[in-house]
């Protein structure tokens, strides 16, 4: 493994590791955490050690800007919350709101130090029309997609196209499931709203149960085709666990959920990745070895070089092999080979065009 | 503390090839390139800054040829910030400019540890000028007149608000000057230092002038702000400087500001009290002369 | 001629208002002069002193209109209190439109 990756790895596995980096070991950090998102993670970890004075100054500097951009993504993100039950959870619609903004609302560790992109929702497959017109009141609009991308979404995605609002800017994707009806796993949606927990302080607003979150962002990476948050998603699934784990029985209670939801899979893999990567504490060994057996070492190891593709000095050799195996493998899990060589073809073509205008 | 003028040609050279460690105010960059503009550039502008020693760089950048097969044919250069490349390539005639730009970029873009506002800052007796950017409202011109007229030049573009004291920190670095305001500051002072003349980038002809020795000796000597002046050049009317709202000229940094939105509380705060500290105007004027005695008036 | 009937916006029960609960909300004066950040869109609003006050009314516990109203007549001189009315209508609509304040 790349001696910056291990390095970025050591500390997020280990925050008193921190002290033992000398400055010129910084340069490199610093950058390499922001590539990740992972900077303003890394900063409250350095305050909670109690090392924050011992930072170099330039650190410690780009490290309190960082902590001031998440804090403001934090009020963001539950402001947009606020709107979106505005939205659909005063018109009686049951509102799921999944990654970021669950863990956000739900106050869970993953959310301490992380940075957001859009806003994720999953509703009842049934209520979708009612909730795109609702949101379409409420001032989200779909985003300019051409034909092929929107029969794309309607036909095969378990997301309708992202929606943008118009005085906010601010980009919503909603899902009616956590895998594309394509997808070779076929979790059930109405499992997932069975085991909902609520929000407090809200109705109709609501977050995965707690396994199931879990499940929903091991999914999430084992699909992912595009590695530029890789490890900052390995993080959360780090925090997730270590915070579960506290209560006795979880691992066997995700075991149970993963086999329900058809998703033991990737939950052998995120297993697999958080364990050997970050180190997170999983408990009985031979629970952990029965979970993460339906894994290939083969996978797990252009996984790993997925992780280490936040920045170019993170890479090893092979790491270009191992992201466009990973890129195709998303694909492939994604869809059957009748549609998937014409979508990336399509895909190939169009970008083609791009570069030539 | 070595500085650049101290290095041979050679050196310098060698130095940006393998990366070259330049201070302007609070940041430290790290630039390599292998451009010959870009060597040119350093040599003319940079003479009197330091060179950095310590191992933590603020931002890592890089003017490169792109790899493509423009390389020999109408040659393209792209700029590189930490091995991203934000923006598109462009004609390598604009090596230079496209390094000034990509740093301002990068203070915009990550310097979260400053309110980052879109003005130019100059200071004279102990009180600091901030001069909002309207576009086209003629502040370069006016900030380089200034800065050849006894006022400091802080910066011209990125005003670094300190989030803690209110204190506006200088960069100090070249002020970039465009189309007809290069003739008009050239023939304003003789002691007008111009690097080389870009012509035909997306904001027309360009040139930077070199700040004087004494702005960058004093790069570290950050200024409370007095006064936030409004400018706008009017051709044939008589230089006039009229009150404008503190509650207004605070909305309108916000809203130019590159990092406000991102700061939160912490960002109010900042600008509040720089505004509650200042005399806010604002100032139309005709000719240039008009508007120094103006501003001399103003620090008394 | 038959009984004139009521414009049916005119009889709704007056509205119940609230700040949004956005976070911090931050206000700072200067020379008289209201600006404000609204802590869940992150802008910054220059209000007036009637929005500032009913700002800060609604800061300690929602009112309804004619709480409002009862509560900004003290602060308005007798000439202008024809005035309130459309102030009050106007500010509202204001700071509505700037999602600074919503009814629950």
């Amino acid at each position: 493994m790349n001696a910056a990756f291990q390095r970025l790895l050591a500390v997020l596995r280990q925050p008193d590791a921190l002290a033992r980096v000398d400055a010129a070991g910084w340069d490199g950090l610093l950058r390499h955490s922001r590539s990740a998102g992972l900077l303003s993670r890394l900063a409250l970890d350095a305050r909670d050690a109690g090392l924050w004075e011992a930072l170099p100054d330039r650190v410690r500097r780009h490290m309190r800007g960082a902590c001031f951009v998440a804090d403001r993504q934090i009020n963001a993100i539950r402001w947009e919350v606020h709107k979106l039950h505005e939205a659909l959870g005063h018109h009686g619609m049951p509102i799921v709101l999944l990654k970021g903004a669950a863990y956000v609302m739900g106050d869970l560790p993953p959310a301490r130090g992380r940075l957001f992109g859009d806003v994720d929702l999953l509703l009842p497959r049934d209520r979708l029309d009612e909730a795109e017109r609702l949101l379409h009141l409420y001032g989200w609009h779909g985003a300019g997609l051409d034909d092929y991308d929107q029969r794309y979404y309607r036909e095969w995605m378990h997301e309708i196209p992202p929606m943008t609002h118009f005085s906010r800017g601010s980009t919503l994707d909603v899902h009616h499931n956590i895998l594309p009806r394509t997808a070779r796993l076929k979790p059930r949606a109405e499992t997932l709203l069975a085991g909902i927990e609520p929000i407090p302080g809200y109705t109709n607003l609501y977050r995965l149960g707690d396994a199931d979150l879990v499940l929903h962002a091991a999914t999430h990476l084992f699909h992912e085709g595009e590695w530029g948050h890789g490890l900052r998603d390995l993080v959360d699934l780090d925090a997730l666990l270590r915070h579960f784990m506290a209560r006795p029985g979880f691992l066997a209670e995700l075991g149970r959920r993963a086999a329900e939801l058809d998703l033991r899979q990737p939950l052998a893999y995120a297993l697999g990745c958080v364990r050997t990567t970050l180190g997170t504490p999983l408990g009985d060994p031979a629970l952990v070895a029965e979970l993460e057996a339906p894994a290939h070492a083969l996978v797990r190891v252009a996984l790993g070089h997925g992780f280490a593709s936040a920045h170019p000095d993170m890479a090893s050799p092979g790491a270009a092999a191992a992201l466009l195996f990973l890129y195709v493998r998303s694909h492939w899990l994604k869809m059957p080979p009748h549609l998937l060589v014409p979508h990336l073809l399509h895909k190939a073509l169009a970008a083609g065009e791009v570069e030539k205008a | 503390m070595t500085r650049v003028r101290e290095l041979s040609d050679r050196e310098l050279q060698s130095r940006l090839a393998r990366g070259l460690d330049l201070r302007t105010g609070p940041f430290l960059f790290h630039i390599r390139s292998e451009e010959h503009l870009v060597f040119r550039g350093l040599r003319a502008l940079y003479g009197d800054f330091p060179l950095g020693d310590e191992p933590v760089r603020d931002f890592h950048v890089r003017i490169r040829r792109p790899a493509t097969v423009r390389r020999w044919f109408r040659p393209q250069i792209v700029f590189e910030h930490d091995r991203h490349t934000p923006f598109m390539p462009l004609s390598a005639a604009h090596a230079f400019a496209s390094l000034e730009w990509g740093m301002n970029w990068c203070i915009a873009s990550y310097a979260h540890h400053f309110l980052t506002l879109h003005a130019a800052v100059l200071e004279r007796n102990g009180r600091a000028v901030l001069l909002p950017g309207e576009p086209g409202a003629g502040k370069s011109t006016l900030t380089a007149a200034l800065s050849l007229s006894g006022w400091r030049l802080l910066t011209d573009e990125t005003a670094l608000v300190d989030l803690d004291s209110g204190l506006v920190w200088p960069l100090a670095r070249p002020v970039n000057l465009k189309n007809d305001s290069i003739d008009i500051i050239q023939a304003f002072s003789r002691e007008a230092v111009f690097g080389d003349r870009v012509f035909d980038t997306h904001k027309g002809t360009v040139a930077h002038l070199k700040p004087r020795a004494e702005t960058v000796a004093r790069m570290d000597e950050p200024c409370p702000v007095g006064w936030v002046v409004f400018p706008r050049w009017a051709g044939g009317e008589p230089a006039r400087l009229t009150p404008r709202s503190r509650a207004d000229t605070f909305v309108f940094a916000a809203e130019n500001s590159f990092n406000y939105s991102v700061l939160g509380e912490a960002g109010f705060r900042a600008l509040e009290g720089l505004i509650r500290g200042a005399d806010c105007y604002d100032f139309r004027y005709g000719k240039l002369e008009d508007a120094l005695s103006t501003f001399a008036r103003l620090a008394g | 001629m038959e009984p004139e009937v009521p414009d049916p916006s005119l009889t709704l029960p007056t509205r119940t208002w609230r700040v949004a609960p956005a976070g911090r909300m931050l206000t700072t004066l200067f020379d008289g002069q209201t600006v404000v950040y609204h802590p869940g869109t992150g802008h910054t609003h220059w209000i007036s002193a009637v929005a500032a006050e009913i700002l800060e009314r609604l800061g300690g516990a929602p009112m309804n209109e004619a709480e409002l109203r009862a509560a900004l007549v003290p602060m308005i001189r007798p000439d202008d209190l024809h005035m309130l009315d459309e102030s009050l209508r106007e500010s509202l609509d204001y700071l509505e439109q700037l999602t600074l304040i919503e009814t629950p």
